[in-house]
């Protein structure tokens, strides 16, 4: 049976685009209605309201403390990834004869902290910012410090604190990447660039920055958006706390649903949250895209 | 001065190795710990009593076991479902040209940018109402949400990598699609196939919040649900919980590194081409 490729292709992937429409779609479509809405769960009823649910949302300042604070996780850890993800990828990437087994044993062994449940890492740190725990041991027992922080309690440092186990768990994605991009950049290049006079320093910005910028680009896009949506490391190491100091949308709407119980609200949130996903991902794509056909 | 450059490279390396990997080292030495030697200042990198017993514990509590089955269970069914929609769609999307191909990847990336918090609203209420609410397929299906548009591209990258050349030929001998699909494809790009199952695990593995919400029984529960249940507890026996993290951890850990040629090269298969 001879069938066009138009239609091969559309039977292959039919399948996969079936169960996408019909987990991600149809609920996204039901949250819409949803949020125009009021649905106190414990009642039976929803009764329609139309704009209701946004314009009070908008208007309640623990939403824009919400989105604040998703703003400044989201900024931080992107950039943190950025230049930490470049730094040491540029340092796993430089070779040495002899040293070569063992770069790949670095480079191999870095990849742990993304591996862990969201759980996992949580608890780690928990246990790790404990006001007895690894760090304030250390750091009192080097004379840094004479009585514990509470690393996550406090109102200056939580929300750092957090913004750091974000950015431990996913840096090694980011290396991973970076560095596979570093190391297709062919070496005489650099030998070419080292024989006209070009130091290490000249060599990075000429060379490996301009080669890897559309990677950087993308993954900085990537991980902003997977910030946005970060919900199990915040909720399981502060459950949002101090007072809501580490509280991000994903959170906002989590309490918002099964805590009171207002699922027309917490719809209304949730979709204003991805609408500005989306804003942000079509607004960074229309900005970045020029600069990848120069 | 070539030979200076070296050891301060090999040092460099060495620190930021400590850096990222002492979390893990600290969850590893804890859980080999009685709990009065949990908390000391200064910190004790070994403890003066190495014990099991942490792990002894938390073997012999049924209900780890059973969220043990059910990790399992849910892990490789959600990984297997995937590696089969998405082998199909990855090899549909690198083969053929068709009208909304790109719109079709768009669409699967987009999904993506739906927080997951979003979506546990209609599930419950989906799953509540359909019977699906606590079970496996229930939770299995919601998985897919993650899954799905990585594999499909990750497969789509290394099937994009054999020459289409090979099918062809195949064809003109006689085979079906269907049978260069099985015959030829499917075993040169193993490892893609590979990758995608371990990624599939991977993010079913460490699912909570759908695991959360939308499973209530004991005998549901999953394993990082445990562990968010622990940490919610007033008294915390921190070396039990370390040891339940080593158990988590240890499964990805020992399939990624026997298989980590496969994983990276699915991770960076599509991206270099960035």
């Amino acid at each position: 049976m001879k069938l066009k490729p138009k239609a091969l292709g559309w039977i292959c992937v039919f399948p996969l685009g079936a169960c996408l429409v019909a987990i991600t779609s149809i609920p996204l479509g039901y949250i819409l209605l949803l949020g125009f809405r009021r649905y106190y769960l414990p009642e039976e009823t929803q009764s329609f309201i139309g704009f209701s649910n946004y314009l009070q949302i908008l208007q309640t300042p623990e939403f824009w403390n919400s989105f604040l604070i998703t703003i400044v996780f989201s900024g931080s850890a992107v950039f943190l990834h950025l230049v930490l993800g470049v730094s040491i990828a540029l340092l796993l990437n430089q070779r040495f004869a002899g040293f070569e087994r063992i770069r790949r044993i670095f480079r191999a062994v870095i990849i742990v902290p993304w591996l862990l449940a969201g759980a996992v890492a949580a608890s780690i740190w928990l246990v790790i910012f404990h006001p007895f725990g690894a760090v304030n041991s250390i750091l009192m027992t080097l004379g840094l410090l004479k009585s514990p922080l509470i690393w996550l309690g406090d109102n200056e440092l939580t929300l750092p604190t957090v913004i750091v186990l974000y950015v431990w768990r996913i840096l090694p994605f980011f290396v991973i990447i970076i560095l596979a991009s570093m190391e297709s950049i062919p070496q005489r290049l650099y030998e070419a660039a080292s024989i006209d006079g070009a130091g290490k320093v000249t060599q990075f910005f000429y060379i490996t920055l301009p080669y890897i910028l559309p990677g950087l680009l993308t993954l900085g896009m990537v991980d902003t958006i997977w910030t946005f949506k970060q919900f199990d490391l915040i909720f399981l190491t502060t459950g949002g706390g101090p007072a809501g100091a580490t509280r991000n949308l994903p959170l906002l709407i989590y309490y918002t649903a099964f805590e009171n119980l207002r699922f027309g609200r917490a719809a209304a949130q949730g979709m204003l949250t991805f609408l500005f996903t989306l804003a942000f991902a079509i607004i960074y794509i229309k900005l970045s895209v020029p600069r990848e056909i120069k | 001065m070539m030979n200076i450059k070296k050891y301060v490279w090999f040092t460099c390396c060495i620190v930021v190795v400590i850096l990222i990997l002492f979390p893990i080292f600290w969850m590893c030495t804890i859980s080999i710990r009685e709990a009065k030697e949990v908390f000391t200042i200064p910190p004790r990198w070994v403890p003066e009593e190495i014990t099991l017993g942490a792990f002894e514990r938390v073997f012999s509590d049924p209900a780890f076991i059973q969220a043990v089955i059910n990790s399992v269970i849910v892990s490789i069914s959600v990984a297997l479902i995937s590696v089969f929609l998405s082998a199909m769609a990855g090899y549909g999307l690198s083969r053929f040209k068709f009208k909304g191909k790109n719109t079709f990847i768009i669409y699967m990336l987009s999904t993506q940018m739906i927080p997951p918090v979003l979506l546990i609203l209609p599930y419950y209420l989906i799953l509540k109402r359909t019977g699906l609410y606590d079970t496996y397929p229930g939770l299995m299906l919601t998985y897919l949400t993650f899954t799905l548009p990585f594999c499909a591209l990750i497969l789509r990258g290394f099937f994009a990598n054999i020459p289409v050349d090979l099918d062809d030929a195949a064809l003109i001998d006689g085979c079906s699609r269907l049978g260069a699909f099985l015959r030829i494809i499917l075993p040169l790009s193993f490892p893609g196939i590979i990758a995608t199952a371990l990624f599939g695990f991977l993010v079913a593995w460490n699912q909570y919040i759908f695991a959360l919400v939308l499973t209530t029984s004991a005998n549901r529960r999953m394993l990082t649900v445990v562990i968010g249940a622990k940490l919610g507890q007033y008294n915390i026996f921190w070396n039990d919980l370390m040891a339940i993290d080593v158990i988590v951890c240890f499964p990805l850990i020992i399939g990624f590194f026997l298989l980590q040629k496969y994983f990276v090269r699915g991770l960076t298969a599509g991206a270099v081409k960035i």
